[in-house]
């Protein structure tokens, strides 16, 4: 994965992996006020749902996982989605 | 105390009757197959329906015990029970105990406080380990909280079908085994509903560790348990699988309590007081068309097409067919399978035989065979009584038996046919038979009969002697039969039902009863005619002739009378005198009519023939059900009603 940070957003870009949970938690504590994005994403690790569940950010798109999209992001609805 | 009885309750007494017979026969089942997986889904199925059943009502513990059942089966289903004759005695006890408090329920509307104190005690039975929990699947609380929970969330599942929720804790540590949670379960067909949350709550000064997982993940499926299972096999320590059957039917009756008819895929369940209704008005339908005859014979006989007379008859003759036509209908409506009789037996010979410590087997054949609903329950007392002595006097005991060469568990078989418009059940055992010189002896000490009685009479004839009233060959009064009740009650209720009872038997082979009873209440072709100034029915097919006897002809013989009649000496009897009504005085001719007692001719004189006619015969019932000597009433053309005669029943 990677994870890019366009100024508006923490963007994840491809495949993000158990590994990448460490490297999301470094972006959103270094951008406390930008929402993810997941415009770019595909296949994402349970890790990194479970940081996205608990940052609480609003959240930007939706990634490429049709699972993600039908059942994930709904349990997400409480927060933003833009 | 009772409560009064509302619709809601009557649905729940007739369903939860037909719920606890079905979880009886999946116990029979079980206990003759232990893997058949089936019987223990539907014995499941069954329990479950029940409680939920149950909970619409507060019927004191009943709705926890059958809970606690349900969850004993549920560890069952599980693997984590063997089913034995220690799961079925437990279950049995609590199906039985249910099915006492159906009946008090069923009865006065609440189970009594004696039946509902016996309840706890029987629980003790439905003892599992709580180390049964395998494949996932939790017993000790088969639909928990967090499931219930997970179902309200999704109120749009279809009702009628079965969901497992699925509750996903991941270990801690699980990502550093590779596993990724949400990946596993997206494996899941049939997602109807998903949630993901937290299991603690981050705490601000701890610091979050990426790499521990916090998470639970529930799921509703409409997949099967198996399919979860499957794709849970790998953790089966971290999930647990309920499944979460569909609502029983009588909820749904809840919703329609206006209304006691509910279909169900092109069945529809109409109250049997409906359909008895549409019998009787057909039956009214009957006489008024044969009151149309009647109103033409009032005319003077005319000739040629146009005569209103023949107009009239050709009506009549239409409305004859349509009448016809309407009677089979209604008559179908009211039949059901004689199965709805048979499969309670299965259990009575269980119980029976442990009770008398013998082991019986019994096979049945043509339970799909239909009769009247009145035929098929009123034929199960006299079934009853006849199983119970088949296994009490019949059947030996298995030393007994191994001695003789005869296989040591008994065998009892059921058999109906249908011939034309006759039913005819079977019941045959392979027990030690019928000794006719016991029988001999029986009806001696009893007085029944006496030695110049029993002279000349065959085997066959002498076997008869044990449908007369006090006559009993058990050696004593055991737990199960010979109470005093004997077969000249089934005799009689099989004669209320225009039936009869047949009986062979021999000696150390075993013992046949045939009982052979009208397919339906059928149109009747009666002869009514009058004595004493009352007039009966007598069905004709009963009557082989009419005759005109001088009474002249007549001749006192013994302490009777007797007439010859194409040279042959019949015993005559008055109906008057059968009926024990006043005597008429003797006319110059006696109306006699030619019938048949044990095969042999005897006359039966009555004052006059009154009519001929097609009848709907009911039997009797209430206070006037069992009535010797007479089968039925019907109603006749001119709104009276008539009592249907047995005629042979009178003379024995």
């Amino acid at each position: 994965m990677t994870i890019v940070l366009s100024g508006s957003a923490i963007e994840l870009h491809g495949a993000c992996g158990v590994e990448d949970a460490e490297e999301l938690l470094t972006a959103l504590e270094a951008k406390p006020q930008l929402p993810v994005s997941l415009v770019h994403a595909g296949d994402i690790h349970t890790a990194v749902w479970q940081l996205i569940l608990l940052c609480e950010r609003d959240l930007e798109g939706e990634p490429a996982s049709d699972f993600a999209v039908r059942y994930l992001l709904p349990t997400l609805k409480n927060r933003k989605v833009k | 105390m009772g409560r009064p009885m509302d619709e809601l309750t009557e649905q729940f007494g007739i369903e939860a009757r037909e719920l606890v017979q079905q979880a009886f026969e999946s116990l029979l089942a079980l206990e003759q197959d232990p893997l058949d997986q089936r019987q223990l889904e539907s014995l499941f199925r069954s329990i479950h329906t029940l409680k939920g059943s149950v909970a619409l009502f507060e019927f004191g513990p009943m709705e926890a015990i059958l809970h606690r059942c349900e969850d004993y089966l549920s560890a069952a289903r599980a693997g984590g029970i063997d089913i034995d004759a220690g799961f079925i005695d437990a279950v049995v006890v609590i199906v039985e105990w249910t099915e006492q408090c159906v009946e008090e329920i069923a009865a006065t509307g609440a189970p009594s406080a004696q039946t509902l104190s016996q309840g706890p005690q029987l629980q003790g039975a439905l003892a599992f380990s709580p180390g049964v929990l395998s494949e996932g699947l939790d017993a000790n609380e088969p639909t928990p909280r967090w499931a219930r929970d997970l179902l309200s969330k999704h109120s749009s599942l279809p009702i009628d079908h079965s969901v497992i929720a699925a509750r996903y804790e991941p270990h801690a540590e699980c990502f550093f085994s590779g596993d990724d949670p949400l990946k596993t379960v997206s494996q899941v067909p049939g997602i109807a509903y998903l949630r993901v949350f937290a299991r603690n709550m981050p705490e601000p000064e701890t610091p979050y560790d990426p790499f521990r997982c916090n998470l639970v993940i529930e799921v509703l499926s409409t997949a099967s348990l198996s399919e979860l299972q499957a794709i849970f096999r790998l953790i089966p320590d971290q999930v647990r699988l309920v499944e979460i059957l569909a609502e029983p039917a009588v909820t749904n009756s809840r919703a329609s309590t206006h209304s006691n008819v509910a279909s169900s895929g092109g069945v529809a369940r109409v109250s049997v007081d409906r359909l008895d209704t549409l019998v009787t008005l057909t039956g009214e339908l009957i006489a008024a068309k044969n009151r149309l005859r009647s109103a033409a014979a009032l005319f003077p006989p005319l000739s040629g097409n146009t005569s209103p007379v023949r107009h009239l008859l050709e009506s009549h003759a239409e409305i004859d067919r349509l009448v016809g036509s309407l009677y089979a209908a209604v008559t179908r409506t009211r039949m059901i399978p004689i199965g709805q009789t048979f499969r309670r037996f299965p259990r009575l010979v269980r119980e029976t035989a442990a009770r008398l410590g013998k082991a019986v087997d019994l096979v049945m054949e043509g339970e799909t065979i239909e009769a009247d609903r009145e035929i098929v329950e009123n034929v199960y007392e006299p079934l009853v009584h006849l199983i119970r002595n088949a296994i009490d006097h019949g059947i030996e005991a298995g030393v007994e038996r191994t001695k003789v060469a005869k296989p040591e568990r008994g065998l009892i078989q059921l058999r109906a046919m249908r011939l034309g418009e006759q039913l005819r059940i079977e019941l045959r055992d392979d027990g030690r038979g019928m000794s006719p010189q016991t029988i001999r002896a029986r009806a001696l000490s009893a007085g029944l009969t006496t030695n110049e009685g029993l002279d000349g009479l065959s085997d066959d004839a002498v076997l008869q002697f044990v449908f007369l009233p006090g006559f009993s060959t058990s050696e004593g009064v055991t737990d199960v039969s010979g109470r005093g009740v004997g077969l000249d009650v089934v005799r009689s209720t099989l004669s209320a039902l225009g039936g009869r009872v047949e009986l062979s038997s021999t000696p150390e082979k075993g013992t046949i009863f045939g009982l052979v009873l009208p397919i339906s209440f059928s149109m009747s072709r009666l002869m009514v005619v009058e004595v004493g100034g009352e007039q009966y029915g007598i069905p004709i097919e009963k009557i082989h002739e009419t005759v005109r006897v001088s009474a002249n002809a007549v001749t006192p013989v013994r302490a009777g009378e007797a007439f010859v009649l194409r040279q042959q000496t019949i015993p005559l009897l008055e109906l008057s005198q059968l009926l024990r009504l006043p005597q008429t005085p003797r006319k110059n001719e006696l109306t006699v009519l030619a019938v048949s007692l044990g095969g042999e001719p005897v006359g039966v004189a009555v004052d006059r023939i009154v009519d001929r006619s097609d009848a709907l015969m009911r039997p009797l019932t209430g206070l006037l059900a069992g009535t010797p000597g007479i089968v039925g009433s019907t109603l006749m053309g001119d709104g009276r009603i008539v009592l249907v005669l047995d005629i042979e029943g009178l003379m024995t």
